[in-house]
């Protein structure tokens, strides 16, 4: 029974720390999608934001905290950029410069060597409490922390939407003339929600870099955005709680497929081709039949008109 | 002649110059002046197509025109939609704009400006006051449900009421904020004949309390009931404007617009 | 100079292809972010044809062509039109065609792998121009794109199904009520709008190896072009197409080539920025 227990902790360990990282993540989407109705497709962007911003600063002598939260607040201001010329406009054009964006940074970490190593990527930063944690328990430690750290955003953001503020970016999400003419400045609201949701990637990024103690620019990949995408309207957009049970459906499900990788006929880049396509059908097939996800809240979404 | 005298007496609170817009060929709305007197009611009438609705969005910065727009003393056109509505002026939609996902009560809790807890950092600041604020807010959006019949109903998604419960939404909506011009878009179309009776009366009740209505009806006799002014609209000009009286005596007014009615 | 003909090329495709992304955009109301993977697909389905079964690459080509019709036909009778008839909301749409967008894309990968391809031809001595040179597939390119360009044209303001797709792109509502065969003249933009993409797509592998991620990084430089240019207006599209395809190559001049790419996106940022409605005018 110890000996079960031995092989399956770091496994289960492994799949929450990974799964609260990515609810983080994606809860930053939901809060731009889920309550206002903003379409970003390079959400990806501030997770490497904020994870280079953060030990590249550690790396050159700042202390990890300042490090941490200048990568916040960097991922921020870059999702403050990007609103600017979209978020007056239709919600397509934000679509289409946030994936734009993602796209160009990922070449700029790729090719700017003398700042990013380019694709040697970056490892030896500092972790937060490694000397005093002993090695066997860092990983539990740093899961403790972690989920403290959900507890603190999920929260947080709870409190938020549930608030006169929450229900203004609700409105936006659901007909942005009705704050129009009420009076709220609807672009400000927009503003403020990329903001957040984007200081929020940065955040799980610099999360993301300590845990994996070892980044470079394929970290970022666009499929991230979309896992974090499928995340949320699994879990029923507009839903926090569903966002957190969708990290660890999601990462249950990819640990799962590890294992059936043995016994199917694919070629390694096959099998990332497969996992992109499931990915995308699954996103094509719950907004066609489950808009408002699995654990969608009542009928929130589902109401067509 | 009287009218200039008029104008000394009372404040006009909206004042519009030349209003103008055009889609492609269509001149929706085509050179239009017009005064509107501080706590007076006007109806905005004409047929089909006339350019009412147009001259709102001119009016609450919907839609970019030219001409001249002046409310309460400001120039307005060139501001964005929220900023006109900041200054004390609220539109309803012709056609109801319910935001669906958000239940009853929460569309009308939505309305009141200057909300204490619309700040960001003041959710964490000032709890208690937005939890004052919030009971008040709450407080008034029951006693305006009850008033339009829809109490029973704050629970329930917007988007699951009936088309003429959204109409009847959307107008307390806009009642939630005290205005100084409050512009309604056909109010009574799709309401039953007693709500529409009581809603004419809260509007003269609150005229006596001194706010401005503009409104948009196509229901003849319950709109010249409540205006002290009627303005008849016809293909993007306007045609006549003068006492709910004098406007049904005039025969090119009856010709184009109420000849159809008998 | 060379920059001047290679990006002339490139241009030529990015407009093709624009156009019918800016068709579909109008008519259909939402940004199809799938538009970008038919285009590659059309390029695999003809270096298919044309390698693994052996035929001479121009029937490769129609054969290509009919083939991403058929599957945009296909998209529409199981996604599109069932999704209209829902009354689903533009931000659904655009979810779903960036969702078609990964299954195309990864298709490809998974059939014919990640590295690049390309159709059996000879390698043709290119002319000699001022000082550069320019191959028989390059003129090809230009000529082929051009002349469809004006078809377009032709078909749009002369033939009834034309009309009817502007009055569609004016007014969806109206032109239901005028009595127009909305769900028709949907599927044949559809048709004209991928059939433009594929022409595009399988012109592209001539010029360029053919790759899986060809068309999505055709994406951004096609809603640049279409930015530029004003949506709803092809010809603010073709000339936006072309500034596009030039900045691009001449950007290579100064910078890496593998900024290229950059340069649509800091062109589209900053039309965004100062003129949104384009700067030839068009629809909001
Ligand atoms: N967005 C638009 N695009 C093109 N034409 C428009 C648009 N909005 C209004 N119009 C045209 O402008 C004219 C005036 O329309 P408007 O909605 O102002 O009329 P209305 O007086 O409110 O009519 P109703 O009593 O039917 O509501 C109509 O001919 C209409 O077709
Ligand atoms: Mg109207």
């Amino acid at each position: 029974m110890i000996e079960y227990i031995d092989m399956i902790l770091p496994y289960l360990t492994t799949i929450l720390l990974v799964s609260s990282i990515y609810a983080i993540f994606a809860l930053g989407l939901n809060l731009e999608w889920g309550f206002t109705g903003l379409i970003n497709f390079g959400h990806v962007a501030f997770l490497a934001i904020g994870a280079y911003t953060t030990v590249m600063l550690n790396m050159s002598g700042y202390s990890l905290i300042l490090s941490v939260i200048a990568g916040i607040a960097l991922a921020g201001f870059f999702g403050f950029l990007l609103g600017i010329p979209t978020l007056r406009l239709r919600e397509d054009y934000l679509a289409i410069v946030t994936i734009g964006f993602s796209e160009v940074l990922r070449f700029i970490l790729l090719n700017e060597e003398w700042l990013t190593r380019g694709s040697f990527g970056i490892h030896g930063f500092e972790r937060p409490f490694q000397d005093v944690i002993p090695y066997q328990y860092y990983n539990i430690f740093l899961l403790l922390l972690f989920v403290a750290i959900l507890g603190i955003i999920y929260f947080s953001l709870e409190k938020l939407i549930h608030s006169p503020y929450g229900r203004v970016l609700k409105s936006i999400r659901e007909d942005e003339s009705v704050p129009s003419a009420l009076g709220k400045n609807v672009f400000s609201y927009k503003l403020q929600s990329l903001i957040i949701g984007s200081a929020i990637a940065g955040l799980a990024g610099a999360m993301l870099a300590f845990y994996l103690q070892y980044i470079n620019p394929f970290t970022f990949k666009p499929i991230e955005t979309f896992n974090a995408w499928i995340i949320v309207i699994l879990g029923g957009t507009a839903s926090n709680k569903g966002t957190v049970v969708g990290a660890l459906i999601l990462w249950t499900f990819f640990s799962g497929t590890r294992f059936i990788e043995e016994y199917v006929p694919f070629e390694s880049h096959q099998m990332g081709a497969f996992r992109m396509i499931i990915i995308g059908l699954l996103l094509m097939l719950l907004m066609m039949h489950k808009p408002e996800g699995i654990f969608g809240e009542r009928e929130e979404l589902a109401l067509s008109d | 002649m009287h009218y200039l005298t008029d104008q000394v007496v009372k404040l006009d609170i909206l004042s519009v110059r030349n209003l103008k817009k055009h889609f492609g060929g269509v001149k929706a709305v085509d050179g239009c002046s017009l005064k509107i007197d501080a706590g007076t009611v006007v109806g905005l009438i004409g047929p089909n197509g006339a350019g009412k609705t147009t001259m709102f969005k001119l009016i609450s910065g919907f839609e970019g025109g030219s001409g001249e727009i002046m409310f309460k003393g400001r120039r307005i056109d060139k501001l964005p939609p929220f900023k006109i509505a900041r200054c004390g002026m609220v539109r309803t939609f012709q056609i109801p704009h319910a935001l669906t996902k958000m239940t009853v009560l929460e569309n009308l809790m939505l309305a009141p400006n200057i909300q204490c807890g619309e700040q960001i950092w003041n959710i964490w600041l000032r709890r208690k006051k937005i939890k004052e604020q919030e009971k008040l807010i709450k407080d008034k959006s029951q006693k305006i449900l009850e008033f339009f019949e829809i109490l029973h109903l704050e629970d329930e998604y917007a988007g699951a009421l009936s088309g003429g419960q959204k109409k009847l939404l959307e107008m307390a909506r806009a009642m939630m904020i005290d205005p100084s011009l409050m512009m309604l878009d056909e109010p009574f179309a799709g309401v039953n004949p007693t709500l529409a009776r009581k809603i004419s009366g809260y509007i003269e009740e609150l005229r006596e309390s001194g706010m401005t209505f503009l409104i948009i009806e196509h229901d003849i006799p319950a709109i010249t009931k409540i205006s002290d002014k009627i303005i008849v609209m016809n293909e993007g000009k306007i045609m006549a404007e003068g006492v709910p009286e004098e406007i049904k005596q005039r025969q090119d007014v009856l010709d184009v617009y109420l000849g159809g009615e008998g | 100079m060379q920059l001047i003909i290679n990006g002339l090329v490139i241009g030529s495709i990015i407009a093709l292809t624009a156009i019918g992304l800016s068709m579909i955009y109008k008519t259909l109301n939402f940004v199809n972010f799938a538009h970008g993977d038919f285009v590659a697909f059309a390029a695999y389905i003809a270096f298919f044809v044309n390698t693994s079964l052996g035929v001479h690459l121009a029937p490769a080509f129609l054969i290509s062509i009919l083939a991403t019709i058929l599957l945009g036909v296909f998209m529409e009778k199981v996604v599109w039109l069932p999704m209209r008839r829902k009354n689903a909301t533009r931000t659904t749409l655009i979810i779903i065609s960036i969702g078609l967008a990964l299954v195309l894309r990864n298709i490809l990968i998974f059939v014919w792998g990640g590295g690049t391809k390309n159709y059996n031809i000879p390698v043709r001595q290119g002319f000699s121009f001022f000082g550069a040179t320019i191959t028989p597939n390059q003129i090809l390119v230009i000529i082929t794109a051009f002349l469809l360009m004006f078809l377009l044209h032709y078909l749009l303001s002369r033939t009834k199904i034309g009309k009817a797709m502007r009055a569609l792109s004016d007014n969806i509502d109206l032109a239901r009520i005028s009595g127009i065969d909305v769900d028709k003249v949907v599927l044949w933009t559809w048709v004209i709008g991928l059939g433009l993409a594929a022409t595009g797509g399988v012109l592209y592998g001539l010029v360029t190896a053919i790759r899986p991620s060809m068309g999505w990084y055709l994406l951004l430089p096609m809603f640049a072009a279409i930015i530029l240019g004003g949506i709803g207006n092809p010809y603010g599209t073709i000339a936006g197409g072309m500034i596009i395809g030039l900045s691009q190559e001449l950007s290579t001049a100064v910078l890496p080539t593998e900024y290229k790419f950059a340069v649509s996106f800091v062109v589209m940022t900053a039309v965004l920025l100062v003129k949104p409605e384009g700067i030839f005018g068009g629809a909001k």
